[in-house]
C-alpha cells in the first residue's frame, strides 16, 4: 500500500497550482487524497465519454471522475492496485458531492470526513439596497438561493423564454436558461464553480416556474 | 345543483387546480384533441396546444405572459385526466364496463341509441328532463324498435355467464365463438340469412333488420 502522507508544503504548492480553486482531503485506508471540484467543462467531457463508450461499466465511471479531479497523489496503475476496491468508488462519490453533482444531497452534504482545503470563494454580497433596487426592477417573483459560497437572486421563467430555449441550439442549454432568469450577480464565471451548480440553479427556477408545483386535482 | 358545477357548456367535466397561487379549471382532453396534440413534433408545442383546448378559466390565460412550467404541468394533467397512459386506458375501459352494466349506464345507452343524443348532453340533463328523456327512449325502443326492455336491462355482455340468451355467430364467420353483432363481421348474405333465421327471438321487427 502506498503511504504518501499530505505536508503543509505539498498544500501550499497544489493551492499555487490550482490558483485557490476549492480542495478537499479525504484520508482512505491512511492514504490522504487531494481533489477539486469537476467543472462544468469536465463534466460535458465525461458525458460525451460516456456517450462515445456506451457499454462502459460503472467502475469506469468513478475511474474517469478520480482522474478528472483528483490533485494529489498521482498513483500508478500498480498503486491504485494496492488500495482497497473501495477508494475509488469513495473518492468519486466524494468529488460529486464537493461539484453538486449529487442530486439528492446538492453538495450541502457536510461529510466531516473530507476536510476542505480550500473552500469555495465567498460571491459577492447581496445587500438590503441591492435587494431594494431588484424589487423595483424586477415584477416577478424572486428567490434568494445561497450555494457553493456564493449568492443568487433568480426569477421565474416565462413561456416564450422556454419555448425560446427549446428551438434555439446552444452548448449548454442549463446555462443558458440560468442566465435568462439570473438577476443577480450579473457576472459569473460558469466554469469556475462545480457542474452542479448551475443544476442547482436551473432547479430552482423550474420549480419557481411552476414545472413541479406540489399542488392536487380536484374535481369540482 | 352539483352537476351545474360538474361539467362545461358542452358536457365535460371541470377540473380545479392551484399552481403558484393561481386557479385553473380545465377539462380533459378529446381523442380529437390528442390524435392533434401528437401530431406536433416539439413537446412544448403540445403542451400549449392542449392548453389553448383545454383550458376553461382563467379566460384570458396567455401562453405569452405565463410562468413557464404552467402549460408543462396542464398538459401533464390534461393528458393524466383524459387517459393518454396505457394504465388509464385500461382505468378507463373498467370504468365504462362497470357504468354499462348498471341501470342507470344501460338507459343512457338506450337514450343514445334511440334517442341519438350525445352522452356529454344526457349526462348534463337535470334529472326531471333525464327522466323524461328515459321514458320516451324506452317507449320508441319497445314500440317502435320491438325491444325487450327486460332482457334488455338484465343483459351484461362482460359477464362470461350470459344473464339473457344471446345469439352466436355462423362458425364460419367467427370462429372463436364470440357473441361479435353482424355489423361488425364480414358476413356472406347467405350466412346473414341463417344467422337471421336462427335468431328471429331477437329480431323482432323489422326496423333492426333494416340496421343489420
Amino acid at each position: 500500500m502506498p503511504s504518501n502522507q499530505l505536508t503543509e508544503e505539498i498544500i501550499a504548492d497544489l493551492k499555487l497550482q490550482n490558483d485557490n480553486k476549492p480542495l478537499y482531503k479525504k484520508t482512505l485506508f491512511n492514504q490522504d487524497f487531494v481533489f477539486s471540484f469537476i467543472s462544468r467543462e469536465e463534466y460535458f467531457y465525461i458525458q460525451e465519454w460516456l456517450e462515445s463508450n456506451p457499454n462502459i461499466k460503472i467502475s469506469d465511471i468513478e475511474t474517469k471522475i478520480v482522474d478528472e479531479a483528483l490533485k494529489w497523489p498521482m498513483l500508478s496503475p500498480a498503486e491504485w492496485a494496492l488500495l482497497p476496491a473501495g477508494a475509488i468508488p469513495t473518492l468519486a462519490k466524494h468529488i460529486q458531492e464537493k461539484s453538486y453533482l449529487d442530486t439528492t444531497g446538492a453538495g450541502e452534504y457536510s461529510d466531516l470526513s473530507v476536510e476542505t482545503l480550500v473552500d469555495y470563494p465567498a460571491g459577492e454580497e447581496l445587500t438590503e439596497e441591492t435587494k431594494e433596487k431588484l424589487k423595483k426592477s424586477c415584477k416577478h417573483t424572486m428567490r434568494v438561493v445561497k450555494t457553493a459560497g456564493s449568492t443568487y437572486v433568480i426569477r421565474p421563467m416565462l413561456r416564450p423564454e422556454y419555448t425560446y430555449l427549446q428551438k434555439v441550439e446552444a452548448a449548454d442549454k442549463e446555462i443558458e436558461g440560468v442566465k435568462t432568469c439570473l438577476i443577480w450577480p450579473k457576472n459569473v464565471d460558469w466554469n469556475n464553480m462545480g457542474a452542479g451548480v448551475p443544476t442547482v440553479l436551473a432547479t430552482q427556477i423550474m420549480l419557481l416556474s411552476g414545472f413541479a408545483d406540489p399542488s392536487e386535482v380536484t374535481e369540482l | 345543483m352539483i352537476d351545474h358545477f360538474t361539467y362545461d357548456e358542452s358536457g365535460r367535466r371541470v377540473y380545479n387546480i392551484n399552481i403558484l397561487g393561481q386557479e385553473f379549471l380545465f377539462v380533459g382532453a378529446t381523442r380529437k384533441d390528442l390524435e392533434e396534440a401528437l401530431q406536433f413534433p416539439q413537446q412544448w408545442e403540445m403542451e400549449d396546444f392542449i392548453c389553448k383546448r383545454c383550458i376553461v378559466s382563467p379566460k384570458d390565460f396567455d401562453l405569452e405572459t405565463c410562468l413557464a412550467g404552467i402549460p408543462t404541468k396542464l398538459a401533464e394533467l390534461i393528458l393524466d385526466i383524459s387517459g393518454m397512459s396505457s394504465e388509464d386506458t385500461n382505468t378507463l375501459q373498467k370504468e365504462a364496463q362497470d357504468w354499462i352494466v348498471t341501470p342507470s349506464g344501460k338507459m343512457e345507452v338506450l337514450m343514445m341509441g334511440i334517442l341519438h343524443r350525445p352522452l356529454a348532453e344526457i349526462r348534463n340533463m337535470d334529472p326531471i328532463e333525464w327522466f323524461k328523456a328515459a321514458g320516451a327512449a324506452q317507449l320508441l325502443a319497445v314500440t317502435v324498435y320491438g325491444l325487450d326492455i327486460e332482457k334488455y336491462m338484465s343483459l351484461n355482455p362482460f359477464d362470461s355467464k350470459p344473464t339473457a340468451k344471446r345469439a352466436k355467430m355462423p362458425a364460419a364467420n367467427n370462429p372463436s365463438g364470440q357473441i361479435i353483432p353482424p355489423s361488425l363481421v364480414e358476413i356472406s348474405p347467405k350466412d346473414l340469412a341463417k344467422w337471421e333465421e336462427e335468431n328471429q327471438h331477437l329480431i323482432t321487427q323489422p326496423i333492426i333488420k333494416k340496421h343489420v
